[in-house]
């Protein structure tokens, strides 16, 4: 107590110090408090995004009819089958919460009648016909039903257009029979069906069923049919059904393509138990007049294979179902009902109806290295979505601040430290003897401790709750320059961007006081405190051992004679150069260590530029028009003016661009042999089934660059193969060839159109293959072409093989070249040359033009195609990304992902390179400021380093004056000194950092030119002081 | 004649607290080829007059008269290195030079360099009873009564009539404290110099021409 009492009067008793130290130690607790608050604050902001946000990766597989979500792909099947064990890896990797294959099954209910446009088979049926006649000339029969077993529309007694498997009269008038066809719009008044071979499933064996069954079958003979019939009934009366085992993780809630209009999502014990409740869309309930809490009777229609087959089917999971939630409805998702299951969740890949395996639930910063994990999936057709609502978007900057922030705090500490140290050295070094008398009258070294620490703790709590105050008064101004920082960084250009293509939730950054961080920031003072004070206390106490006087045998007169004889005003500063030993050495090592240090920060931070440099000069960044969903980038309308101006602009290169002609049967060889249709213009089926028929052939389609077409796109595994003297430039160029027209009993000279433009093609090497055909081969094609102006029409041509491809998947795509169906374009920008005649309204209603490119394309005489179905591009320099970005959205392109919206989409993907880029700038950041901070400690200490060798040396200045030295010699002999020694030892570590192999840089000499220069002014400093007047007291001062 | 004068020298130590007065209207006079001796009890004010005396400071008021001439009118680094060579209790020879260079360095700051300056030097290390083979060595090499000749040697190498001596003894033991008394005392009487000791060495005021005692800030002529 009595030594408490006296520390606590010692420090009363020196008030000059007590102010001092309190106010040091006010100023550092609070930039402590503000620290820790603000780091707190950042820390706390990045946890709640971690909560907030959520990331999911869709995982999908870009099969031939991608992204249509309807069909069953039998690569995708394989696919997966041949990735089983990666598959099964990445769901077990790190990154990933939890694993959700899509789900795709039907629920199908009496109750539901679809009568939308997206049933998958509309037109077929199954119907029990009475035969009436057969009428030669169209050859059908005229034909009435008597019994629908499944038809989407009612014929039944009425009379239907009846034609035969072959087309023949081979079936008996005046019977009955069991059918399986298809509608179709004939020329005839009457419905028009044709009967189909229908192969079912069964056991897996696939059976041929019977063409047609005639009245008296058996039951077991009509059973097939029956089956067939309900399961086309479920397939399209069936609504899409999904199990999940989290509805807001699933993509389209993730998202908000979907949202929750009334009751609730489902409970944690209905996922766990599955129970009987759904979530079923607006659009079926305005269909079923149904509201949350109603029941919807339904059976879950599961497939082994393709969902919509109308065979191989099982109803399952019967009940009613309560309503719990009716969500909003899209064109895509009308109406899709969710299910609880949590069993959903594992490693379960089926089924693979539509091309979406499943999504992952990914921990919010394991992106990369899942994206890591996954890439061998990429190079096999595979495709990862990643959506993270925004996440990175929100937690970039402020990782950046939390970075900052830290540096702060470090730098803080560090000062507190600081502060605490010089506070308890000079507090008890002042009072030693006081603390040695204690100790030498008998108190113990605990009650001295007492001593030092009741003052040096009254302090230290006074200055923290100072601290404190002036901290929490200035938290709210420090957190309003925080939150106009972080707003600066989310500021950032990021439109068309993959990365961020979905930002669909935000959390403000909102720091709230801490009362953590100021106990935090006391604790620290106070711990600081305690351990200094006990430290200078103890070593206070300690017995000094007296030093050995150093004895060595003199120096040969002859070394130290040379440098003696050397006279002038700068004599001693030489001398003491050298003789300055372990002083000496200290500087030079100093300098030594600096100067290496400083080349090796400065060229490791010029090493990360160049790399980020280099990475940036090439990476190559490609983008594409696309769906609102990022994901379709074929199949599209793109106004051909967009797409023109676009490609026309210095930003973007290899713009490729597709039109889809229509499809094409390959005629010759073992398959496709020629077609002797009996064309005739009585005989409509023929005509539309020809269309229909070609339908099912590959797609046709002109562009003007087969390596980049969208086939390629998601991957680099595909390649082109030409043919020796064609290359990409000579498929688009224009030439004048003779054309072989069909000359059937149809009109087709309307085909015209192709006079110019090389009559080429590129095919896929499997079918090729398949058809013996040979790069130069020249083929026979039918092909169904779509004309704007006159629709669409049949054409014969002949093509010439130039090309064969091998696409990343399976792919039956004939290319031609774009200059073949638009012979008028003249460059790859897409332009051709105005016609005032016939395109007198080009230019009109055309609003996406920008003023400049309307004047100047119409100076030239210019104008553009009407319109592409894809458009793939690169960006000519990946720096440019963000004009790029400008350039798209003031042609009118955009990013926002909403299906209202008409305007075309455009996605670029630069994730990789956005990812990449920002993790080096970021890493550029950290280094800088460390760097900085390093440089600038690097400065402290060189300071307090020459201050301390010039005070270790006043005794010598003290002396040259009292010899009667003059000040300035005194100054030009330790300058000398101290400039030649830092020179040197910098000099030194440049040349040992040349040796090492650092290049020098600017910076490196510029640092150390600063280093030279803080050195020799601390010297001066520490000179002037040292030449004061009163300097003479150091000869007096005992040794 | 007096080659120093001290005439009513009055001077002060001031802190925050308190002024002390260390001199108090001293008087008195020194002549060449005598050995003063100043001696007193701790803070009666010795050093400072030894101090106001080197050079070091001015005095608060009155004058130090050298040769006749107020030491506030003549350049103080002038008169040090010229005309006034101190002795200090605690040797103060520069670390870093040599012996040699240690005696030179006050004759270079004359102008007196090379050769010259280093015979000099070699002859004044064997009046104050040296080997000639200490001077290629460095004053921590030394003994302190070695030391302490070595800083006689730098003083007499300023050539200056008037030689001050802080304790000279008070590092040294019984031996090498005689050797620098006769020193001291063969300086004064054979060479001529004015030599001021400050003292508690009861030998060496024993031994000098004339002693002052210092109490209270003045000065007393025993």
């Amino acid at each position: 107590m009595q030594a408490t009492k006296n520390g606590l009067k010692s420090a009363l008793r020196t008030p000059g110090k007590t102010l001092l130290f309190l106010l040091i130690l006010t100023v550092t607790a609070a930039l402590l408090t503000i620290s820790c608050c603000v780091y707190g604050a950042v820390r706390g902001y990045l946890n709640d995004c971690d909560d907030y946000f959520h990331t999911i990766a869709e995982l999908e597989y870009i099969g031939r009819d991608y992204p249509d979500q309807t069909v069953y792909d039998e690569a995708f099947a394989a696919a997966v089958e041949e990735n089983r064990d990666t598959l099964s890896g990445l769901i077990a990797s790190e990154s990933v919460l939890a694993w959700e294959p899509a789900s795709a099954e039907l629920a199908y209910s009496p109750l539901i009648h679809r009568k939308d446009m997206l049933v998958p088979d509309p037109d077929t049926a199954v119907l029990r016909v009475y035969l009436d006649s057969y009428n030669d000339q169209i050859g059908v029969y005229n034909a009435i039903v008597t019994e629908t077993l499944y038809s989407r529309l009612d014929f039944t007694n009425k009379l239907i257009m009846f034609r035969t498997l072959d087309g023949d009269a081979s079936l008996a008038c005046s019977d009955t029979y069991l059918v399986i066809g298809r509608f179709y719009a004939g020329r005839l008044q009457n419905p028009c069906f044709q009967q189909t071979a229908v192969t079912v499933e069964e056991d897996g064996t696939n059976t041929k069923l019977p063409a047609e069954l005639p009245a008296g079958a058996s039951p077991e003979e009509e059973a097939p049919f029956l089956r067939y019939a309900e399961n086309l009934r479920a397939a399209n009366d069936g609504l899409p059904v999904s199990y999940t085992a989290d509805i807001e993780d699933n993509y389209l809630f993730h998202q908000q393509v979907l949202t929750l209009l009334q009751g609730r999502f489902f409970t944690r014990e209905e996922y766990d138990t599955g129970a009987k409740v759904c979530i079923i869309s607006e659009k079926t309930a305005g269909m079923l007049g149904l509201e949350p809490g109603d029941k919807l009777p339904f059976s879950v229609y599961h497939a082994a294979g393709d969902l919509y087959a109308a065979h191989g089917h099982t109803l399952t999971d019967e009940g009613d179902y309560e309503i719990v939630g009716i969500t909003s409805h899209s064109d895509s998702y009308p109406y899709r009902i969710f299910l609880p299951d949590a069993k959903a969740a594992g490693s379960a890949f089926y089924p693979v109806n539509g091309y979406t395996l499943g999504q992952f639930r990914l921990k919010n910063d394991g992106v990369p290295a899942f994206l890591e994990a996954a890439a061998p999936l990429l190079e096999q057709g595979f495709r990862l979505n990643v959506y993270d609502q925004g996440y990175a978007a929100a937690t970039a900057p402020m990782e950046e601040l939390l970075f900052i922030s830290g540096i702060f705090l470090a730098v803080c500490l560090l000062l507190a430290a600081c502060a605490l140290a010089m506070q308890s050295h000079i507090f008890i070094s002042r009072q030693r003897e006081t603390g040695r008398t204690m100790f030498a009258m008998g108190s113990g070294r605990f009650h001295v401790c007492v001593y030092f620490l009741s003052a040096a703790l009254a302090l230290t709590v006074c200055g923290a709750a100072f601290g404190a105050v002036i901290g929490r008064q200035a938290e709210g101004w420090v957190f309003q320059i925080l939150q106009r920082f972080a707003a600066q960084f989310a500021e950032q250009d990021l439109r068309f961007s993959t990365t961020r293509l979905a930002i669909t939730r935000t959390l403000d950054f909102d720091p709230a006081s801490s009362l953590g961080a100021y106990l935090c920031a006391a604790g620290i003072l106070v711990g600081g405190t305690l351990i200094f004070t006990l430290l200078f206390a103890l070593f206070s106490l300690r017995e000094r051992k007296n030093a050995k006087k150093r004895k060595k045998e003199p120096r040969p007169r002859k070394r130290a004679g040379r440098v003696s004889r050397l006279s002038g005003s700068f004599k001693y500063g030489l001398l003491s150069l050298r003789r300055g030993r372990g002083r000496t050495a200290a500087v030079l090592l100093l300098g030594l260590a600096t100067a290496l240090f400083f080349g090796r920060l400065s060229s490791s931070l010029i090493g990360y530029q160049e790399q980020l440099d280099d990475y940036k000069a090439k990476a190559v960044i490609s983008g594409s028009a696309t769906d609102c969903y990022g994901k379709r980038i074929s199949g599209l309308t793109l106004d051909g003016g967009l797409v023109a101006q676009l490609c026309s602009a210095e930003l973007l290169e290899n713009c490729c661009v597709t039109a889809d002609l229509g499809h094409i049967r390959i005629l010759g060889g073992d398959d496709g042999g020629p077609i002797n249709y009996d064309f005739s213009e009585y005989n409509s089926y023929l005509y539309e089934s020809l269309f229909y028929w070609l339908s099912k052939e590959p797609a046709w389609i002109g562009t003007n660059s087969v390596a980049n077409t969208p086939q390629f796109h998601f991957s680099e595994s595909g390649s082109v193969e030409w043919l020796d003297g064609w290359s990409e430039a000579d498929f688009i160029r224009l030439e004048t060839e003779e054309y072989t027209y069909y000359d059937g009993y149809l009109d087709m000279s309307s085909t015209r159109q192709y006079q110019t433009g090389p009559s080429v093609c590129a095919l896929p090497k499997d079918l090729m293959e398949e058809r013996g055909i040979r790069l130069g081969d020249q083929i026979n094609a039918l092909a169904a072409y779509y004309h704007p102006e006159w629709g669409e029409i049949l054409c014969l041509v002949q093509l010439r093989v130039v090309a064969a491809y091998v696409a990343p998947v399976g792919s039956t795509t004939v290319f031609s070249p774009l200059t073949l169906v638009r012979p008028e374009l003249e460059d790859r920008n897409l332009f051709r040359q105005f016609n005032a005649e016939e395109d007198r309204d080009i230019w009109v209603g055309r609003k996406s033009w920008t003023a400049e490119n309307l004047a100047k394309y119409q100076a030239m005489g210019l104008t553009p195609a009407m319109s592409y179905s894809s458009l793939t591009f690169t960006l000519t320099d990946a720096a440019k990304l963000d004009e790029t970005r400008s350039l798209l959205a003031e042609l009118g392109f955009t990013w926002v992902h909403s299906e209202e919206r008409t305007k075309p989409y455009a996605m670029i993907e630069d994730e990789i390179y956005l990812n990449t880029t920002q993790s080096m700038e970021r890493q550029i950041q950290y280094v800088s400021v460390l760097y900085g901070a390093l440089y600038l400690l690097a400065g402290v200490i060189g300071f307090a380093l020459a201050w301390l060798l010039l005070l270790s040396r006043r005794r010598e200045i003290a002396v040259m004056r009292a010899l009667g030295t003059q000040s300035g010699r005194i100054l030009g002999n330790f300058l000398l000194e101290q400039l030649l020694l830092m020179a040197v030892g910098l000099a030194l570590g440049i040349g040992v950092c040349r040796l090492t192999g650092t290049a020098l840089n600017p910076t490196q000499l510029l640092l150390t030119a600063a280093f030279l220069a803080v050195w020799i002014l601390s010297t001066l400093i520490c000179l002037a002081a040292g030449l004061r007047k009163r300097s003479f007291a150091a000869l007096t001062e005992p040794e | 004649m007096a080659i120093l004068e001290v005439k009513n020298v009055s001077f002060q130590y001031r802190n925050k607290y308190q002024t002390v007065n260390a001199l108090n209207g001293v008087d008195c006079a020194f002549e060449e080829g005598q050995l003063y001796a100043l001696v007193g009890k701790s803070g009666s004010g010795k050093s400072t007059l030894l101090s106001l005396m080197a050079g070091l400071m001015l005095p608060s008021s009155g004058e130090i008269l050298f040769e006749g001439k107020p030491t506030s009118q003549i350049n103080l680094n002038r008169y040090r290195r010229e005309h006034a060579a101190v002795i200090y209790q605690s040797f103060r020879l520069l670390p870093l030079l040599t012996v040699s260079e240690n005696v030179t360095y006050p004759m270079e700051l004359r102008g007196f360099k090379g050769k010259k300056a280093r015979d000099r030097a070699e002859e004044l290390i064997q009046r104050v009873g040296l080997p000639v083979t200490v001077l290629p060595r460095f004053p921590d090499m030394l003994s302190g009564g070695e030391q302490q000749r070595v800083a006689v040697a730098r003083a007499m190498s300023m050539d200056t009539r008037l030689l001050l001596a802080d304790e000279p003894t008070g590092n040294l033991d019984t031996e090498n404290s005689r050797r620098i008394i006769d020193l001291l005392l063969k300086l004064a009487h054979e060479d001529g110099y004015c030599v001021i000791v400050v003292t508690h060495d009861l030998d060496i005021a024993a031994r000098a021409d004339r002693v002052f005692r210092m109490r209270d800030g003045k000065l007393q002529e025993d």
